[in-house]
């Protein structure tokens, strides 16, 4: 057993640090309250210095950079509070193109994205395919060299900044529920698109978009066809691999420290003084360290070239729903003026913590529920029967 | 970062492995209750060599890492062994670093590429009796423990229950106490049942911190207790002879402690307290200790919690409820997911505190510390989730889940009620 970071992984995370103070500003984090979280000066500037590339593996064509060192990049980026929620659908789309796309994509696609040109959505879900994704019913259907796509995605978050969606689709629906399915790229510009809000508690903007008689050529399909799902495994692969947000909590820690230690109660008690408060501190923090080891020990997997999925799961899991206990903790600490939002006369820490219990919800849907996490585990790494 | 074993470390865990699952299976423990101790086992266990393991070299140790001891630990915790392995290794260590400071060596706990249950020869200039000791601690005939709290002076009339060694020691020690310093009671000593030199912080009447050793007979017979736990009430004497401080004083504490003999039957002899070292170095060798018995006895409740869930698996999918195994209901599944998720935190969070000792890093007794109260918890939820599982069947004293259910809350309770733990973690860290 060993901790230590290499000296690559400790210059890159002093580099990270440099580029975060000059960067992420105070406007750039507040980004979060345009309820998109993206930042394109940002973007530009983490795709100028290469990171992007960097992200993918060597073996597909990318600057190969070590998961460690993703992990390091990620950590650094999420502790600075930086909006970048739209590098991981890049690092995931652009990887399963490159190992499973055509020519054609490769060269139109992958550049623009790893360049920092543009954004992809992320195009599974639909009103009725949630967590059974599979269940996926937008249908393509072949006209000549064209498909033609009709139907209805969910949650396609950042598709109203973004150039393409990585859509799933139904080719054959005579064919069993996981066998009859496509993957495509679908830009986002295409005659029949349509992109509509869908508002949240969180602030943050999703959407949903709808596909009329939309028509591309067959350019523009992701692997073979009715063999979406496999294109769909690598996709999650990937995604875990990336695993944006392991670290929700920390932010929320230092907004809470700060508050708890500048005010007192009606009685002229400093807050940092309840010992309540106290322990609930160090419990965030170490549950911010547990965090930080699942973080770790899921790149090491990744480094090893092994399977990561059960540790990914683990890490997603055990951080999104200590962020929610925490959340709730440290609103509860502000008493009835915590239910101010920022902007608002009399709300402390500028409404930081009162926004975050409000994102906190989705942490424990999105990038596959609490549940699916759980029966992931069960299944495969404690060898219990898959119980769905 | 290397996340998992090294070859070194397997091949430690593969021989430990196999040990325990041949010596300690759960008849071992059953039937070391209620003292919690089995002397064949300690005996067995001393001859494999882990029990001055983590002792250094220049001494006659094996100069392993704590690392490699709390692989051996994790094994211990696992299979519940009932042998004092932390608490004898962390006072032993302990020792030998105040030893180490007063004679001016600097050998330290460097690990060595040797295997640790190579013989190596001593380089010291430590005298006879100083070695005697040493020995016997390396080899583990004599069992050493350490109090995790500084021993209070005993309130007059209030006399030690249920501890015939220890209330003779007492009422020796109030004979004393007429011409010398206060008396004082180690309360709930942890293998105070068993060890025969036992280590007390003291803070004595000239705010000169004092480190305590007491020699006297242990009794073999606990304080009844959840756990089935070596504890014991233990008295500690006038320190007598040695003033601490100079070499000479310390040498004659140190052989007076090597030569004293105990059998549990004899309590004609009265115990000994020394001062084995007094000064500013001793709050933070103390702390250090605690801080190893922390990450180790962490480490131990995350073997403990690893265990059990695997008993807790093994019979979800055996037993069969409405024809089908309850393995295979989601509720259960969802239960003992939520376990592996708290216990595999835990691991990695013990293995990086090891580190942080092992390379002696600012925050390592931060992270000590942290991994303790993390693990008790999971611990605790793992048994108390598996145990559950198992229906009523868990509750009776046949199945081997209970004993894994009342160590994990005895092991982590012994040192505090954990909400004192998180309010010096604050006082730390806030």
């Amino acid at each position: 057993m060993n901790f230590a970071l290499t000296p690559l992984e400790e210059n890159f995370r002093a580099e990270l640090r440099q580029f975060c103070a000059e960067h992420v500003t105070p406007e750039v984090r507040e980004q979060t309250r345009s309820g998109t979280l993206h930042n394109w000066e940002l973007h530009r500037k983490i795709a100028e210095r290469g990171w992007l590339w960097g992200a993918i593996l060597s073996e597909l064509g990318g600057g190969g950079r070590s998961p460690m060192e993703m992990a390091v990049f990620t950590e650094e980026l999420q502790l600075a509070c930086a909006p970048i929620d739209g590098i991981g659908n890049i690092v995931l789309v652009a990887s399963v193109i490159l190992e499973l796309g055509n020519s054609f994509l490769k060269s139109e696609v992958v550049p623009k994205l790893l360049n920092g040109e543009s954004l992809v959505s992320l195009g599974y879900s639909e009103p009725e395919a949630g967590s059974d994704v599979a269940a996926c019913r937008t249908k393509a259907e072949r006209d000549g060299e064209q498909w033609i796509i009709n139907g209805q995605k969910m949650w396609t978050t950042m598709a109203h900044e973004a150039d393409f969606v990585i859509l799933l689709t139904r080719t054959d629906p005579e064919l069993p529920k996981h066998r009859g399915l496509t993957m495509f790229i679908v830009p986002l510009d295409a005659p029949g698109v349509e992109i509509q809000p869908v508002h949240t508690i969180g602030t943050e903007r999703t959407n949903a978009t709808f596909y009329d008689n939309v028509r591309i050529t067959d350019n523009w399909r992701l692997g073979e066809v009715n063999q979406g799902w496999q294109v769909m495994l690598a996709c999650l692969k990937y995604e875990r691999g990336f695993a944006g947000g392991q670290y929700p909590s920390a932010p929320l820690i230092e907004a809470a420290k700060q508050y708890a230690q500048s005010h007192h109660n009606s009685e002229g008690t400093a807050i940092i003084e309840n010992p309540v408060v106290r322990e609930r501190l160090v419990r965030a923090m170490i549950d911010l360290e547990a965090c930080r080891v699942l973080a770790y020990r899921t790149a090491y997997i990744a480094a090893a070239g092994e399977q990561f999925g059960v540790e990914g799961s683990m890490t997603k899991l055990f951080s999104s729903e200590r962020y929610q206990q925490h959340c709730n903790w440290f609103l509860d600490m502000l008493g009835p003026e915590g239910l101010l939002q920022w902007g608002t006369a009399g709300a402390h820490e500028d409404g930081e913590i009162e926004e975050n219990w409000r994102h906190a919800p989705v942490t424990t849907i999105y990038g596959g529920t609490s549940e699916i996490q759980r029966n992931n585990i069960a299944e495969h790494r404690l060898g219990l029967p898959r119980s769905r | 970062m290397f996340l998992e074993y090294t070859e070194d470390e397997q091949a430690i865990y593969d021989a430990f492995a196999a040990f325990f699952e041949k010596e300690c299976p759960p008849e071992v423990v059953r039937s070391s209750e209620p003292l919690g101790f089995s002397q064949p086992l300690w005996g067995q266990l001393c001859e494999t060599g882990a029990v001055g393991m983590a002792m250094p070299v220049a001494w006659g140790g094996g100069g392993a890492s704590l690392t490699e001891l709390g692989i051996v630990v994790s094994l211990v915790g696992a299979h519940l062994a009932p042998v004092p392995l932390i608490e004898h290794a962390v006072a032993s260590r302990l020792i030998a670093e105040l030893r180490q400071i007063q004679t001016g060596q600097t050998s330290g706990y460097t690990s060595s590429q040797e295997a640790f249950y190579t013989p190596a020869p001593i380089q010291s200039n430590f005298s006879q009796p100083t070695l005697a000791l040493l020995e016997s601690l390396i080899d583990g005939s004599k069992i050493a423990t350490l109090a995790l709290r500084p021993a209070k002076p005993e309130a007059p009339d209030n006399s030690v229950p249920d501890n015939p060694a220890a209330k003779a020691d007492a009422s020796k020690t109030r004979a004393d106490s007429s011409t010398s310093a206060s008396p004082a009671i180690a309360k709930l000593l942890p293998s105070g049942a068993v060890a025969e030199v036992f280590l007390t912080l003291s803070e004595s009447d000239n705010s000169v911190d004092q480190l305590i050793a007491t020699t006297s007979s242990p009794s073999f017979a606990s304080l009844p207790n959840t756990a089935d736990l070596p504890i014991a009430n233990r008295a500690i004497f006038s320190a007598g002879g040695a003033t601490g401080g100079t070499d000479r004083a310390s040498d004659e504490a140190f052989g007076a402690m090597g030569k004293l003999e105990m059998s549990a039957a004899d309590n004609s002899q009265p115990g000994k307290s020394y001062v084995l070292a007094s000064g500013e170095h001793v709050l933070s060798c103390y702390a250090k200790a605690l801080s190893e018995w922390k990450a180790l006895t962490a480490i131990a409740l995350c073997g403990l919690g690893r265990r059990a869930l695997e008993i807790g698996v093994d019979y979800a999918l055996e037993r069969k409820q409405f024809d089908r195994p309850i393995g295979s209901f989601q509720a259960v599944q969802h239960g003992l997911a939520d376990a592996a998720v708290e216990l595999e935190a835990a691991w990695y969070l013990c293995q990086r505190a090891l580190w942080m000792l092992d390379t002696d890093q600012p925050q390592a007794a931060v992270h000590a510390s942290m991994s303790f109260l993390f693990a008790s918890e999971a611990a605790q939820k793992a048994t108390a989730a598996v145990l559950h599982y198992h229906g009523g069947y868990g509750y009776a004293t046949e199945y081997d889940i209970g004993l894994y259910y009342r160590r994990a809350k005895g092991w982590s309770l012994i040192y505090d009620d954990p909400t004192n733990e998180y309010q010096r973690l604050a006082n730390t860290l806030l």
